[in-house]
Parts: C-alpha cells; structure tokens; sequence
C-alpha cells in the first residue's frame, strides 16, 4: 500500500527523506541513494517519497481560509454601476477582467472592468477602497490607462472601470514591429514618463510586467492596473498574514528581491522590474531562469545569482550594439539591493536618453554607489529604513531657501530622528504590523501622524530633547507636504522648547527661529517673515560676532533672508546679505567654498534681477569654474552652479552651450537629489525655457510641466519659480496648436504675478510680455496691445534697454506693430 | 471587562506562557465563530460558498484589539482559530455535501485549494489529518496551524515553540504524507 507506514523504518524514512529534499532536484534520487546503503527496499520507498513530495508542490500551499472566486460565476450580462458586462478578456491574480460598456445612454464607452476576487460588506472597508480609488483615479498621464471608476457590486463584490487598451504586450509589440534598439529606447522612454508621474504622486506600481504595458496600434505604451495590488491587498484588507505576502508576489518573473522576500515596497521594485523588462526588451529573454521553479528556488536564485550583462544574452549581431552602455543600465536597474539601483525612474531614463544622445551615462559597472546607500545599509532594518529612506527623501527637498550643503544638514538631521523612529517601531509591535500593511506611501504619513499623535498625548514628555527634535523633524516635513497647520504646530513646538530651554544666544534657539521664519516664507507669508529675520538676524550677528554662532550658521541665515527679500523684490538688499555672507568665507571650514559657490550662484540672479545682466553671467560662470578648478563636479551644488549658468546662457541666446550645461546639471541631479527637489525643478524649467526658444516645444511642455508640478508638490503656487514655469508651458501649448489650454496656463502665471508682486517688479512685467506674445498668437491684439507696451517700458526702467529680458520684450511688440 | 478586552488579555498571557490562557481562549473565539458562520449562512449568497477568510478576518477583528497586539499574539489567535474553522469548514463541507449530493459536485470552498485540478475534499483530509495525528501529532498541529489558520512557517514555530527549521521539515513530511493520502 503506497500510504502504509512501515513502522519499522518510518523514522529512517523521515530522516533521509528530510535529509535529501533539501538538496537541489537533480541530486536527490543519488544522495537519497547513497544514504539508503543498498537496502534497495529502503531506496524505493524514498524514491517513491519523492515523486510525491515533487508532484504535491502547491498542494496545502494556499490556507483554507482564502476567498472565494467572484469572477467563477457568470457574470456576463450583468450591470457593475453604470457598465455591463460584454465578455471576459482576461484573468489575473486578483480576478478577471472583462469588456464592459457604459449603459446608461449618455453615450457609448467601451470598457475594461475587473472584478477583484474578494468581496466586502463592511462600510469601513468600502470606504478604505473608495478613498484609495481616488487616489488611482486622480492619476492622468498619456502613458497610464485611466481608472475611471469603481465601486462595490449590491452582491459586495468590489470592482473597478479602466480605460480599455487595445493593444499588445510591450514585449511581443517590439518583435511584431520589428523594432530598432534605438526606437526600442524610445518607445521604453514613454514608459518610464508614465510610471515616474505615477511616482511623483506617490503611487507604487508593484506590477510591472509586460502584459501590463500594452502598446497600441499607433506605437503608445500604456501602464495598466497602477497600484492596484495594493489597493486590492490593503483597502481590502485581506492582508493578515503578513509573511504570506511572498506567495501573493504577483509575478514572480518581475518582482524584486524585496518584493520577494515579503519586504516594504518602494518606488525602488518598480524600478527592478522595469529593468527586467527593460532586459527583455533588448535581449528577447529575461535576465535569470525562474521558469518552472518553486517559490524558494526563485528567491534563492535572486538572492544569489548575478544576471549576465544582456550583451552576452543574444546574437552577436546585436551583442555589440549592447555591449558597454546599454549593458550597464540594464545591470543597474536590476541591482538586488534597492539602495544601488537607479534612484528614480528618472535617473534610469536619464541614461536612456543620455545613451541615445551620445552622452556619458551615470550607470558604472560593479560597484558605484549613491550617497544614499550608505545611510541605507546603516540602519538595514525593513521597514523602518523603507520609512527613513522616504523620510530622507521627503526631508531632502525641503532645501528651501538657500540650499548650499542642505541636503548633508538635513541627512544628520533624518539619522537623529532615525533613532527615535527605530524606537517608535521597535517597541510598538501593533505599529510596526500596521505599517507593514500600509506600504511604504501612506507609510511615511502614519508614521509622522503617529509621532504627532505621541507628542501631542504627552508621549516624550520625559524626553524633552527628542520630542523637541521630532516635532522640528515632522514639522519640516509637514511643510514640504504643504501641511502649514500641523508644520506650524509642530514647529512651534520646537521653537518653544529652544527658546525656553536654551539661552537666547544658543544656535539652537537661532535655528529655531530660522526654520520658522523659513516656513513663514515657504507659506507665502513674506511680510511675516521678513519681521521675524529683522529680528534675529542682527541677534546673530552679535552671537557671531561673540563667537558663539559659526560662520556657516551666520552665512545660512543671511542666504536665507536674501532670498526672502529677492522674492519680495528688493534685489539691492539682497545683494548686499549676499555680500555678507560670502565674505564670511575665509573663516569657512575646509569645504566652505562650495557654500561660497552656490552662494555666488544665487548672488548671480540677484544681479540679474537688477539688470546687471552681464556680471550676473559673469558671475556664475566664476562659481561654475570654482566647481571645475577644485575637480568637484560630481555634486549637486555643482548641478545648481550648472542650473543657474545654464538659465542665463539661455536668456543670452548661448542656446547650444546653455543646453550641454542643464544636461550636466540634469545627469548629476538624476544621481542625487530628490525627484521632487527644488534643484531639479529649476534645472527642468531652464531645459524648457531653453527648448522654448529652440522651438522643441514638446520638450518644452514636458519639462515645464514637470518643473510646474515640482514647484507646486514642493511648495505651492505662491513659489516664485511656479509661474516662469507655467509661462513656457503656456506659450509652448500655443505655439503646438494648443491655444486656449496655452492662454488659460499664460493666464495663471500672470494673474499670480498681479496679485502677489507690486507692479514695478521684473517679473510682473515679464509675464505681462508673455501673456501679450500669448494673446498676439491667438490673435487678440486689442488685449495683446497695452501688455507688449507696458511690459518693455517696465523692463526697461528696472532692467535696462539692452538686458536680454528687455531685448526679448521688445522684439515680441517689434513683431506684433510689424503684423 | 469587554470580550475584546479578555482576549486581547488572554492572548497576552498566552505569550507570557501561563497555563490554561489557551484553553480559556478557545470557548471565547469558537463563539464568535461559529456565531458569525451562522450570520454568513443566513444571509444567503446563492451559490452557499462559505467565506473562510473574512470569516476568520471578522473575528479578529471583533475580539481582539488588534492595534495593540504584537505579531506573536496574534499567531496564538490564529492558532486557537485554526482549530475552530476546520471543524467549521469540515461541518459546512459535510452539510453541503449532503445537499448537493445529487449532483454529485464537490465542495467548493475556494478556487485555492485545488491541486492536480481537482478540489481538496475537506472531508477527506479531516480523516487522514486524524490519522496522522495518532503517529506524528507534531505535524497534525503544524498542518492545522499552516493549512486552517493560516500560519505562517515562522509563527507556526512560534506558537508551538520549535525552530522553523523544524516546521519546515516536518511540514514537507506531513504535506508529502497527505498528499499520498488522499491522492491514492
């Protein structure tokens, strides 16, 4: 009998039984052999054992208590709120998709329409999975197919409404049209912009794989079922088995190490898995042998097999177009560890696109690393390094008013407040489980929201020290997020403590008032502000003065106020705190200059401002220079030099040289800062001002969209940068055909210059010579008239007749009386 | 004390290891249990498949503060609600059987729990699992744990206080056992 137990030797049935199945397929009928000594009996059994245990695999596997398939019974015909339901297209892991059409007469829309696998009755949960819906729903980009409904069945069976792609898998698309390397490169490209928007607002594809890139008949890629992993496992709910979620690692194929293994999901396994299919793309296959092997074995085989370069994966006919950059960037993108991956989708992208144009790629073989990969295996702990790792992000962007060396600041600043959080996590369970759930985007909200919660309810009343630091911490990140309510009371938590606690000379209560007039100013709360730097500054100049302030606090604070005072248009005291602070760089410690530098930079555009257009250019070509004379052009303070150099090469007509330092700058942001950074948003502008006047309009709109979109996540519309980006996405638009959606953007920068800059001021003026160029476009010339007019004679008065910005003017109503 | 109140107690005790908190534990989680099996039968879905896991999801949810529960508490809860829901499943598995017997369709519990393309029949495995526990009751506990409750390799080693390694192996024994079992 094939199931009796031989009880005699049932034990050395288990044991050598237990013994082999550990070893790899192949080899275990031969050891099983060997320890089995001859008694043939004994082998046979075993033998038999075996086939067994290989044939039940999956048996047992999957616990009883899981839930009943929807998509099993036919719904075809049926009404999912305003659709119903043609015909079944597909199956995945989370239920089946059908063609559905809108049937309420209104009009005719042709659907697909998934019916997740799982149904819901409780209101919170229907509510948890509406909100998240939201979230997917608010997602509007060429390259991801749209969510455009969703909601829960009268029978409780949650389901969703996309846009329905007609297309095929990016993968089979790039044979069937035989498509070039180069064009293969393209087409990706569209891919990435997609998937990057999506991470910009926050949202984790955790799917990718190329039966979710469809490409349509007319060669666009589209991203399909964004996020929705998550928001079928966690709105549900059904997640309660945490370390199950390795079985439920949607496609094994694609997924990423950490995926696999259960771990927090960042935008970092999206990045994996686009370079797995990125992989395919060039090579026709993907870079490890999953097929056919248990869960364990692929995670073994991730965890230790290092994929070959695709160059050594395909003919010899293409090996050689691979071989070198192309072989690098797919090695990248792959990496097992997320912190030596590509840092954003951006980044890997940016080698694309720099590898088609020729240019250096970032992607080194072996072993570069980021600055960012260093902090990570330091505090290697799951997910609370996956919290960090955003917290570091998120912090990295606040670099608001000056930026020299702030990112290095607010580094020390998030490893301070790593310790508290790995306490927070660590001696909580329930939280750490909770936030295991959530995922890392809403990870990092509950995270501070519990650390409100906690201070707030008297938590770290014992440890005033820390609880003052993570509320200044929380604080700086609330208002990067635009959340000035809750920053503002966590920061005046913080100050409250430094002033009571530290004498008033102490750099901590300097820094306090500091980071309060900074949010002061990033709120739009310029007048507020400036009373509050009026009132300390000085105060710190004694302090100085005193010895008990160093030079970088002192000149930090005098960047910041300048800054203030340029926004609010008083570039000539601006250029004197600027003054100051430079002059502070001979007691600087060694690296100083680089603050020095970026310094200048910034004094640069205050003298723009003041139309002294010439030693503005003058001078940030110096800083450049420093940059390149002390060999340090591989940071992001070299990137702004680059920014700034860039803007006014541009403004110049320089466009050509203008363009190769913004590339530099962009290819160095890429590495390093944030893809929310105000640095980059910057850089991004100056590409589209400059593929503006070099007529790349669709450049022009993609970059001043993006910088557009940076300004305001970062810092709201009140940003001063927020409405020069607009204007050449505005123009661009029109120019592109576009022209009422161009006018209505044209209008939104110059309506928020008229209300938030006095009328004299330059920028007033240059968005009033833009909107008129808008309006003679259109074909308004009435409008168009008194804007051309005013804007040069404003021009003129503050920045001199023959300043590039007076010049451009000029010729826009030089071009409209000739009309 | 509320009900959630006293498991979330008696979980707690459970983890600091006091004798009888198990045992105490059981006759508060079968309750709600079966109480809520019953809600979900009553409220009629046509094709009469009993939802194990929001079954099982709902109960935690009702009796246990699950904020403030670590993840080896929450284990033992798992563990006391394997040992519930397979006599639930087994009971409504019989009970559907004996309706649908005409037609001579299997149970369908979950599209899950197919192997080689046909269903698990609960009520087999119910028999061979007490087989196995008159010979290996260890790996009785581990497939109760895993299979009902839905344990994962290391919370399963958790509650019954051996090495994962140890659940590992014994699990591919008794997993390879049944599956001669029932597939004979």
């Amino acid at each position: 009998m094939k199931d009796a137990i031989h009880i005699d030797n049932w034990e050395r049935i288990k044991e050598i039984f237990a013994t082999v199945i550990d070893e790899p397929l192949e080899l275990r009928r031969a050891k099983a052999a060997e320890l089995c000594d001859g008694d043939e009996r004994l082998r046979s059994e075993i033998d038999s054992w075996l086939d067994s245990y290989e044939e039940a695999d999956q048996f047992l596997e999957s616990p009883a208590a899981r839930p009943p398939d929807v998509s099993a019974r036919r719904v075809e015909g049926r009404t999912f709120g305003h659709y119903t339901i043609e015909r079944e297209i597909g199956r995945g892991g989370m239920g089946a998709v059908y063609i559905a059409n809108r049937s309420d007469g209104e009009f005719e829309q042709k659907v697909a329409l998934k019916i997740v696998r799982q149904s819901i009755a409780e209101d919170h949960v229907i509510e948890r999975f509406r909100r998240e819906r939201q979230i997917l729903a608010s997602l509007n980009h060429p390259n991801i197919a749209k969510l455009l409904d969703g909601g829960v069945s009268e029978k409780g069976e949650p389901y969703l409404v996309m846009e329905y792609v007609d297309g095929h898998p990016i993968s089979e698309y790039v044979v069937s049209a035989d498509l070039s390397i180069d064009d293969r490169l393209r087409l990706f490209l569209k891919v990435c912009a997609g998937l990057s928007y999506a991470h910009h607002n926050l949202v984790v594809h955790r799917d990718i794989k190329p039966d979710n890139i469809l490409v349509t008949a007319d060669g666009e890629p589209k991203l399909l079922d964004f996020g929705l992993a998550k928001l079928v496992d966690e709105s549900l709910g059904i997640d309660l088995n945490q370390t199950q979620t390795a079985y439920r690692a949607l496609t094994p194929a694609y997924a990423s190490p950490e995926q696999m293994r259960g771990e927090q999901i960042t935008t970092a396994s999206d990045v994996y898995s686009l370079g797995i299919v990125f992989y395919e793309l060039l090579t026709g296959a993907r870079p490890l042998e999953l097929q056919g092997k248990g869960l364990d074995e692929i995670v073994r085989v991730i965890e230790t097999v290092d994929p070959v370069p695709p160059s050594e994966k395909c003919g010899s006919e293409l090996s050689a177009e691979l071989r070198g950059d192309l072989d690098n960037i797919a090695l990248m993108a792959v990496r097992r560890e997320p912190e030596r991956r590509y840092r954003t989708i951006e980044a890997f992208a940016s080698d694309i696109d720099l590898h088609l144009n020729d240019l250096p790629i970032s992607a080194r073989p072996s072993t570069f690393r980021y600055a960012a990969g260093k902090f990570m295996s330091r505090h290697r702990i799951g997910v609370v390094v996956a919290a960090l790792f955003l917290l570091l992000t998120v912090v990295g962007v606040i670099a608001t008013i000056s930026q020299a060396d702030r990112a290095r600041r607010e580094k020390e600043r998030a490893e301070s407040i790593s310790t508290f959080l790995v306490g927070v996590l660590r001696y909580s369970d329930p939280k750490l489980n909770a936030l295991r759930k959530s995922g890392n985007d809403t990870t990092i909200n509950e995270a501070l929201d519990e650390g409100v919660r906690r201070i707030e309810a008297g938590g770290f009343d014992d440890q005033p020290e820390a609880k003052a630091e993570l509320a200044q911490t929380i604080g700086t990140i609330y208002a990067s997020q635009g959340k000035y309510i809750e920053a503002r009371r966590m920061i005046e938590l913080y100050v409250r403590y430094v002033r009571e606690n530290y004498p008033e000379n102490d750099p901590r209560t300097v820094a306090g008032m500091n980071l309060w007039a900074g949010l002061l100013f990033d709120k739009g709360d310029l007048a507020e502000a400036e009373v509050l730097f009026r009132q300390y500054i000085p105060l710190l100049r004694e302090q100085y003065r005193s010895g008990s302030v160093g030079p970088e606090v002192m000149s930090e604070s005098l960047n910041n106020f300048a800054y203030l005072r340029r926004t609010q248009g008083d570039s000539r005291e601006a250029e004197m705190l600027f003054r100051e602070s430079l002059a502070l760089m001979p007691q600087m410690s060694a690296d100083g200059w680089k603050r020095v530098a970026t310094t200048r930079s910034t004094l640069a555009s205050v003298l723009a401002d003041q139309g002294r257009f010439a030693e503005a250019l003058a001078t940030s070509r110096e800083a450049v220079e420093e940059f390149r004379d002390r060999g340090d052009t591989d940071s992001p303070n070299f990137g702004f030099a680059l920014t700034v150099l860039g803007g006014f090469q541009t403004e110049k007509g320089d466009y050509v040289p203008a363009d190769a330092s913004l590339r530099e700058a962009g290819h160095i942001f890429a590495k390093y800062v944030s893809p929310t950074s105000l640095w980059l948003a910057d850089n991004l502008r100056n590409r589209a001002i400059n593929a503006y006047f070099q007529g790349r309009y669709p450049d022009a709109i993609q970059n001043a969209g993006e910088a557009r979109r940076i300004y305001e996540v970062s810092f709201g519309k009140h940003y001063d940068q927020y409405p020069t980006a607009l204007i050449y996405k505005g123009l661009s638009l029109v120019k592109t055909g576009r022209g009422e959606e161009g006018e209505a953007v044209v209008r939104e920068a110059y309506e928020i210059r008229l209300r938030s800059l006095p009328r004299e001021h330059f920028w007033f003026a240059i968005a009033e010579s833009a909107l008129g160029e808008c309006l003679m476009l259109r074909n308004k010339a009435d409008e168009a008239a008194p804007l051309l007019r005013e804007s040069v004679a404003s021009l003129e008065r503050s920045q001199g007749a023959d300043n590039p910005r007076t010049v451009l003017a000029r010729s826009r109503l030089n071009q409209f009386l000739n009309k | 004390m509320s009900r959630r109140e006293d498991v979330t107690a008696l979980l707690s005790e459970i983890s600091n290891g006091e004798n009888g908190a198990p045992e105490r534990l059981l006759p508060l989680v079968y309750e709600e249990l079966r109480r809520l099996a019953a809600g979900y039968m009553s409220n009629e879905r046509p094709d009469h498949t009993l939802q194990a896991t929001a079954l099982v999801h709902d109960a935690y949810v009702r009796l246990v503060d699950w904020e403030n529960v670590s993840w080896q508490n929450r284990a033992h809860f798992f563990a006391v609600a394997a040992r519930v829901m397979r006599n639930i499943l087994v009971d409504h598995a019989v009970k559907r059987k004996a309706e649908k017997r005409d037609f001579g369709q299997r149970v369908e519990l979950t599209e899950n729990i197919s192997f080689r393309e046909r269903e698990i029949d609960l009520i087999e495995l119910d028999q061979a699992l007490e087989s196995l526990a008159k010979i290996e009751p260890r790996q009785h506990g581990i497939v109760e744990l895993r299979f009902f409750g839905g344990l994962s390799i290391d919370e399963t080693a958790h509650v019954l206080s051996i090495s994962p390694a140890t659940v590992k192996r014994e699990w591919a024994i008794a997993k390879t056992w049944l599956y001669r079992r029932l597939s004979k």
